[in-house]
């Protein structure tokens, strides 16, 4: 039961990719590589069109604009402008042309019976609205997933099973047994009498103790004497109105030595699952013939497996030698929330089982990481876990959506690797025992988690109001994706306009923003990535329980390097499920902007209205972030103190 | 151009990543999969495996099929293990496991086979469906006339179905296709209901000398000594019981036999050992009704209730299941409580098969419900075949006293009496009083 440090192959192949890597994928003007874009006299991004969409379009803020010299570089370029073409939106939304098509000609249709309401309206709209409908079975498809999970049947050894787990700690000074007897229907009718007459607790007190002489403790040759320490018996409920009997018993035997054999002898012959688990406290096994972890998770469910039979484990043999971690609390025990905070969840549970199968074949080892990546996406659906920050994140950005898109990707991986290396640590202190009470540490996870939330809005929160102060007040449709000048993009001495990299601009001008953010994306970019890392190491920073008691699972039974695979495996999955709600987001966002640009065509009241709103809208949802974060903050600082 | 660039590197990376993902499993996991599966165990070598065997063919066949899961002979046999292992250690728990298996070897092979039919067919007579036992046995027969099992299983069905003739005919035939133990014990048992003890002991004695596993040995004895207690013959009962007990002291019907002989011969505090042993190993209704009726009969009627109460609980599990009470559960119920279920139960299953057994449970329980004239046609019924059981003369005796047939229940009862004095310990002595207010 020793912890092997995971094999650093594992580690590598983690699909982790420098955010640098990732490629921008939009109709970029002629570019040949990144490297290749500094050589690049800019005059060359000059409009290659007259006729600025300005023109077109004519906004009245532009008239206000402020700050920058700019205009020229204003005209969009023909790709800029086709970009931004209602047509180029829904090519953005729907990627496959079919289905653009389809959608387009079922908009010809309804456009012609609904006269006089632009039909770029409607298609917008639908657009919007598909994004959300697959938003939403997203995420109850795999709010489903848990929902449809099979229950574990309660005595699938027949109605007369007595079944008996001896769950051996070896421990410095004693050997302890967590004996328990699960009594199906005709067994508690055989004793229901007896149980009646005495009462629970006396009952508990004789079957235990005649559990106990049924019972032989050798250690090193020499025959210990068990007690009864504790004993408790509980009525459940069974089938046909019938009660089934849980008998508890906590046994001790004193004494030390390196061979230890265990026997039960009671109730021979009876049908009934028979287990024997054997763990060290402070000590080391150095062999031992039973497993370490429950297959029936301490009588408490049986796993039904056509092709093993229930085990007949009736004696086991271990050898010891002193010294060892303490014992943390039992991984297979639902009721481990004493150690961790929040209870595992039922397909935790089932997984950590799934771990804990004796073998380990390439097909199996390939579901349990497939299963890992789905449990961990199905965690990131649960509230707290920075979804909000996402999409705050994707709808406050700027729609220059290669920046975004890296951006989100990087929180991903960077919610991945945080939450990874927590696990691990947390996991690693529980197990080598150095960690005393490792609820403790929790709440304090929780407090910088929060303080980072509430810090990573507060950025959003600043960039939000000053793009308000530089551009806010006239909602254009173009151009002020350059009036801001951010501090950041400044030291580089382009006679054009500043920090282009980073604006909010939906207008044109994306030419540029390219060229910028391409340009200085290396001092530019920093900030921003910055904070998509700061975001996801909040996200990240509070490593999931049910990850954790997957790896503690798995050092249990001496697979602690699997379980490390899979505790990345379940990160991956946490990133995807953010990831996609980012992608989500940012598409909505703009399908959203490009409804409500194109419904605000006709008069310039409402197109301002229209900008206006978007301009806010980064405010509002910097400050839900900024809020949240000073939400778990207050909420889980009491705990930490206490 | 930088994209497709970009996507190469990405592809690339990809399938590096796949690459060393699927490399790094070999490593890790190879073992899992690089052992060659374990052999298939032939079926035949079922005919041979004792108890404390098949828990190890078991274990080897789950072994060879999660290696071979498309290795319809292993699920096939795996069944057959499993059914044999439920009639061993009579946990029903292994009917479910068994139909599990034998269903994934005729999902492999549609046509099915002669191994899966003797499976289906033995599951079938386990849970006491005996024409689906008929049916699949002669299916089976049909593939391979030769099958020791299918043989066997179609012996037991046309028994208990009543057709005393057709099983003669059939246990002959299976005689000398395919002598073997599982046809000697049937042969003995036919000949014992055809009224003829003692060609069953001659032929049970002869299966006993040719029998070597430790299981084949103390089923054989236990069936020597059962025969011997219906005859009233308590010293090679209990000789027979004990040697059972030796060759394998996990044999239920050697322990419940001792546990009849030492109560007969007084011995209460044994018998009480063993039948307390019993109902705890194997609380199936006979032996938890059995310990009651231990427990009445010297005297502690409160502990007699508390395993009568029991009964109540397979009772309401059966009608959970869905399932009407069995036969053995009826005759029970009749004696102890529920008297009308345990009517509508014997008529029900009379209606299915009319062996002499649901002819006497059917007449006992009309009797308990008081209404004998019904009762007697069925009572003689019982007797149709020549055989002659304790219980049975017992039953007719009473329903014969209640109709005032004096000479015919005394008759009866003196004929019960005469047979096994020690039938039963708490009918024996009714028995004896009703002759005494008799004569």
């Amino acid at each position: 039961m020793t912890f092997r440090s995971p094999r650093s192959r594992a580690a590598r192949t983690v699909p982790v990719r420098p955010a640098w890597t990732v490629p921008f994928r939009r109709p970029a003007p002629a570019m040949p590589f990144p490297g290749a874009v500094r050589t690049v006299p800019f005059r060359r991004q000059a409009p290659a069109t007259p006729l600025p969409r300005a023109v077109r379009r004519p906004g009245r803020a532009a008239m206000f604009r402020r700050g920058t010299g700019a205009v020229p570089f204003h005209g969009a370029g023909p790709a800029t402008r086709r970009r931004f073409t209602p047509r180029a939106l829904g090519r953005r939304v729907f990627r496959v042309k079919p289905c653009r098509r389809a959608v387009e000609a079922v908009f010809r249709r309804t456009g012609e019976s609904l006269r006089g309401i632009p039909a770029t309206v409607f298609r917008r709209a639908v657009r919007a609205c598909v994004v959300l409908a697959v938003l939403a079975c997203c995420v109850v498809g795999l709010l489903a997933v848990p929902a449809s999970a099979a229950p574990v049947a309660a005595h699938p050894l027949g109605d007369f099973s007595v079944n008996r787990y001896d769950g051996l700690v070896v421990a410095p000074r004693e050997v302890r047994v967590d004996h328990v007897q699960d009594l199906a229907e005709i067994p508690t009718a055989q004793v229901r009498a007896g149980l009646d007459a005495a009462g629970p607790g006396p009952w508990a007190a004789r079957r235990c103790a005649e559990a106990v002489r049924a019972m032989e403790v050798t250690i090193d040759g020499r025959r210990g004497a068990p007690r009864v320490l504790t004993a408790r018996a509980e009525r459940r409920p069974g089938r046909a109105n019938l009660p089934t009997l849980r008998v508890e018993c906590a046994i001790a035997v004193s004494g030390t030595g390196s061979s230890i054999v265990f026997r039960d002898a009671g109730l021979v012959g009876a049908a009934g699952w028979r287990e024997i688990t054997a763990r060290a406290d402070r000590m080391t096994l150095t062999a031992a013939d039973v497993p370490a972890a429950s297959r029936s998770r301490r009588l408490s469910g049986y796993p039904e497996d056509p092709l093993s039979s229930p085990p007949d484990q009736r004696q086991a043999s271990l050898r010891v030698r002193a010294g060892g971690p303490p014992l943390a609390a039992d991984p297979a025990v639902p009721g481990a929330g004493t150690v961790l905070p929040r209870g595992a969840d039922g397909p935790t549970r089932a997984f950590v089982d799934l771990v804990s199968r004796q073998d380990l074949t390439l097909p199996f080892a390939v579901l349990a990481l497939l299963v890992a990546v789905a449990l961990g996406a199905l965690h990131a659906v649960a509230p707290g876990h920075g979804k909000l920050m996402m999409v705050a994140y994707a709808g406050g950005g700027d729609s220059r959506s290669g920046r975004v898109r890296r951006e989100i990707f990087v929180l991903g991986t960077t919610v991945t690797l945080t939450h990874t290396a927590g696990v691990l640590a947390l996991g690693l202190l529980i197990m080598s025992g150095t960690l005393l009470a490792p609820a403790k540490v929790y709440p304090w996870l929780s407090v910088a988690s929060g303080v980072l939330v509430a810090l990573a809005g507060t950025v959003l929160l600043r960039r939000a109001v000053r793009n308000t102060r530089t551009t806010g007040g006239h909602g254009h449709g173009h151009g002020h994706g350059h009036g801001h000048g951010h501090g950041h993009g400044d030291g580089h001495g382009h006679g054009h306009g500043h920090g282009h990299g980073h604006g909010h601009g939906y207008g044109h001008g994306h030419g540029h923003g390219h060229w910028h953010g391409h340009r200085h994306a290396g001092r530019e970019g920093a900030p921003r990535r910055g904070g998509a890392a700061l975001m996801g190491f909040a996200g990240g920073m509070v490593p999931n329980p049910s990850a954790v008691l997957v790896l503690v699972g798995a050092a249990a039974i001496g697979r602690a390097w699997f379980g490390v695979v899979l505790v990345l495996a379940y990160g991956v999955g946490m990133a995807l499920t953010l990831t996609l709600v980012g992608l989500l987001a940012l598409g909505s966002g703009r399908a959203l902007s490009g409804w409500l640009r194109a419904a605000a065509r006709p008069g310039h009241r409402v197109q301002s209205l229209a900008a206006r709103s978007r301009a806010v809208l980064p405010l509002g949802t910097a400050t839900a972030v900024a809020l949240v974060g000073l939400g778990l903050v207050l909420r889980s600082l009491p705990a930490a103190i206490a | 151009m930088p994209f497709p660039v970009r996507k190469a590197t990405t592809a690339l990376a990809v399938v590096a990543m796949v690459a060393g993902l699927t490399a790094f499993s070999t490593v890790a996991f190879g073992r899992g999969f690089e052992d060659p599966p374990p052999a298939p165990v032939p079926a035949a070598a079922l005919d041979r495996i004792s108890g404390a065997d098949l828990g190890r063919t078991i274990g080897r066949l789950q072994e060879r099929l999660r290696a071979r899961p498309d290795d319809a002979d292993s699920w096939s046999t795996l069944g057959l293990a499993h059914v044999e292992q439920a009639r061993l250690t009579a946990d029903p728990s292994h009917y479910p496991r068994a139909e599990n298996a034998l269903r994934r070897a005729l999902r492999l092979r549609p046509a099915g086979d002669e191994q899966v039919r003797t499976g289906l067919a033995a599951l079938a007579a386990a849970r006491h469906d005996f024409p689906a036992a008929l049916r699949e046995a002669d299916l089976a027969l049909a593939v391979n006339p030769y099958g020791t099992r299918a043989h066997a299983v179609r012996v037991d069905a046309l028994v208990e179905l009543g057709r005393y003739d057709e099983a003669w005919a059939a246990v002959r035939r299976a005689d000398s296709l395919r002598p073997g133990i599982p046809i000697f014990t049937r042969y003995a048992h036919v000949l014992e209901l055809r009224g003829d003890p003692g060609r069953a002991r001659q032929v049970l004695e002869r299966a006993a000398e040719s029998a070597t596993d430790r299981t084949d040995v103390a089923y054989v004895a236990a069936q020597l000594g059962d025969l011997a207690w219906s005859r009233g013959d308590l010293a090679a009962a209990g000789r027979h019981h004990a040697a059972a007990l030796r060759a394998d002291p996990s044999s239920l019907a050697a322990l419940d036999g001792r546990a009849r002989v030492r109560a007969a011969r007084g011995d209460a505090a044994g018998a009480l050992a063993d039948r307390t042993a019993l109902a705890g190993r194997a609380p199936l209704p006979g032996y938890v009704a059995a310990l009651g009726e231990l427990h009445e009969a010297q005297g502690r009627p409160d502990r007699a209730r508390e395993q009568y109460a029991v009964m109540d609980a397979w009772q309401a599990l059966a009608r959970t299941n869905g399932v009407g009470t069995d036969l053995e559960t009826a005759l029970l119920g009749a004696d102890h409580g529920a008297k009308a279920a345990a009517l509508q139960a014997a008529r029900a299953e009379w209606s299915r098969r009319r062996s002499i057994h649901v002819a006497d449970a059917l007449a006992w329980a009309l009797h308990v419900n008081g209404r004998d004239r019904e009762a007697l046609p069925y009572a003689r019924q019982a007797a149709r075949t020549g055989f002659r059981d304790a219980r049975f003369l017992y039953h007719r005796g009473m329903i014969e006293r209640s109709l005032g047939r004096t000479a015919d229940a005394r008759r009866s009862l003196t004929a019960a009496l005469r047979l096994n004095p020690h039938f039963s310990p708490l009918d024996a002595p009714k028995a004896r009083a009703a002759l005494k207010e008799l004569s």
